[in-house]
């Protein structure tokens, strides 16, 4: 006895199934793709309760809008993603925006190198906190360039057909979108290499 | 070449992206003989390597059983409400694609100001920028434009469809991407 068909069908299948009125397809669409979903959105707003909440809307969406994907335009899961990133900018909209880290106060340079805590782990899980409060207080077209390519690995093309710009606006973002990032961990400061937290951590 | 023209290969290089053979051997030379880049793209590999820890570290959340079962409520309830006539779809859809040839054929002339006036196309429609917002009704979003990525800014350009009752007056709301958000009929 094999498995049901719908657990081998690719994507597009699935979306047309869905769009038909098959309910097992989209149940199986959800548990192929929530959990990327539910990564990028948790990035893009830096919490896991409203990362949920997106994810939800998300799929709602999917319900209503199945009829109108177009294979070979986009792949379902950066398809997805577009969905997901705008019911993000929506959410977010709505609430207040995380507060940028204090480079001075919660970021200093000389705290978040290894030498300095003795407790690694502690170490390591504040740099990446740190790292992530940084990322959620970027500019959100920074934001996304950095989620999107550099989070979740997606080539810069994968990238800007999820937002739906050029090739080269998503690349300028994620540059830019470093170079914050870069200063604001570095606390400020301009000469390279700074003290990262990942440099003595993850290298 | 200034070091400033080689930060976007530099970053790209520092991620893993593979350049243009020609391009990375610039780099490569440039690094050599500068070292505020040498130092700037250790800082660019540190900070690849903090992303991809932090990528590792969201904790994976597992299927909600229970909001699958909402979300399926609602998939149930969308399968069982009435679809909107199909002869009123099948307007709006026309409407959105006759807008989306005419933005092109807009675009490929320059949007000189010397757009065909109404009519003078003789085949399937005209357009001409809308002049000031006079129409009574409201913009209705077209069908699957909320799905569609958020515009920063539009246009609204008004079009006319020819009809077995004569012409047909619409504004049409059209994204930066040129892709059509929502309509408005004016007559």
């Amino acid at each position: 006895m094999g498995q049901p068909p719908v657990l081998k069908a690719p994507d597009d299948l699935l979306i047309a199934q869905i769009a038909a009125g098959d309910r097992d397809a989209f149940a199986e669409l959800y548990r192929r793709h929530r959990s990327d979903v539910c990564r990028f959105a948790a990035h893009m707003c830096g919490s896991a309760t409203l990362a949920e909440d997106i994810v939800h809307e998300a799929f709602v969406a999917v319900i209503h809008s199945a009829s109108r994907y177009r294979p070979g335009l986009t792949t379902v899961k950066l398809w997805l993603l577009g969905i997901a990133r705008n019911h993000a900018r929506r959410a977010r909209a709505l609430r207040p925006t995380v507060p940028l880290p204090d480079a001075d106060a919660n970021t200093n340079p000389a705290q978040l190198t290894i030498e300095t805590d003795p407790v690694g782990d502690i170490a390591r899980r504040r740099h990446v906190d740190a790292l992530r409060r940084a990322v959620v207080a970027l500019p959100v077209r920074y934001r996304e360039a950095v989620v999107l390519c550099d989070l979740h690995e997606l080539s810069y093309a994968d990238a800007a057909a999820a937002i739906g710009c050029a090739i080269g606006t998503i690349r300028s973002r994620l540059h830019r979108g470093r170079a914050m990032l870069a200063k604001r961990l570095c606390g400020g400061r301009t000469e390279h290499p700074c003290p990262l937290p990942a440099t003595r951590i993850f290298s | 070449m200034k070091c400033r023209d080689l930060v976007p290969d530099l970053v790209d290089l520092a991620r893993g992206v593979a350049l243009e053979p020609s391009r990375e051997r610039a780099l490569a030379g440039h690094l050599r003989s500068c070292p505020s880049c040498a130092a700037r793209i250790e800082t660019e590999r540190a900070m690849s390597a903090a992303l991809r820890r932090l990528a590792v570290e969201q904790p994976e959340s597992r299927v909600n059983e229970i909001r699958l079962g909402r979300l399926l409520a609602a998939f149930d309830a969308h399968a069982a409400a009435p679809q909107p006539p199909a002869s009123r779809v099948k307007l709006v859809v026309e409407l959105s694609l006759a807008a989306s040839v005419l933005i092109v054929a807009g675009l490929s002339v320059g949007w000189k100001g010397d757009v065909p006036a109404a009519g003078t196309s003789g085949k399937s429609a005209a357009t001409r920028p809308a002049p000031p917002m006079n129409a009574d009704s409201a913009f209705v979003v077209l069908p699957g434009a909320d799905a569609l990525p958020r515009f920063e800014h539009g246009e609204v350009i008004r079009v006319e469809i020819p009809s077995p009752e004569g012409s047909i007056q619409a504004d049409v709301l059209v994204g930066q991407d040129g892709l059509a958000r929502a309509v408005r009929f004016v007559q």
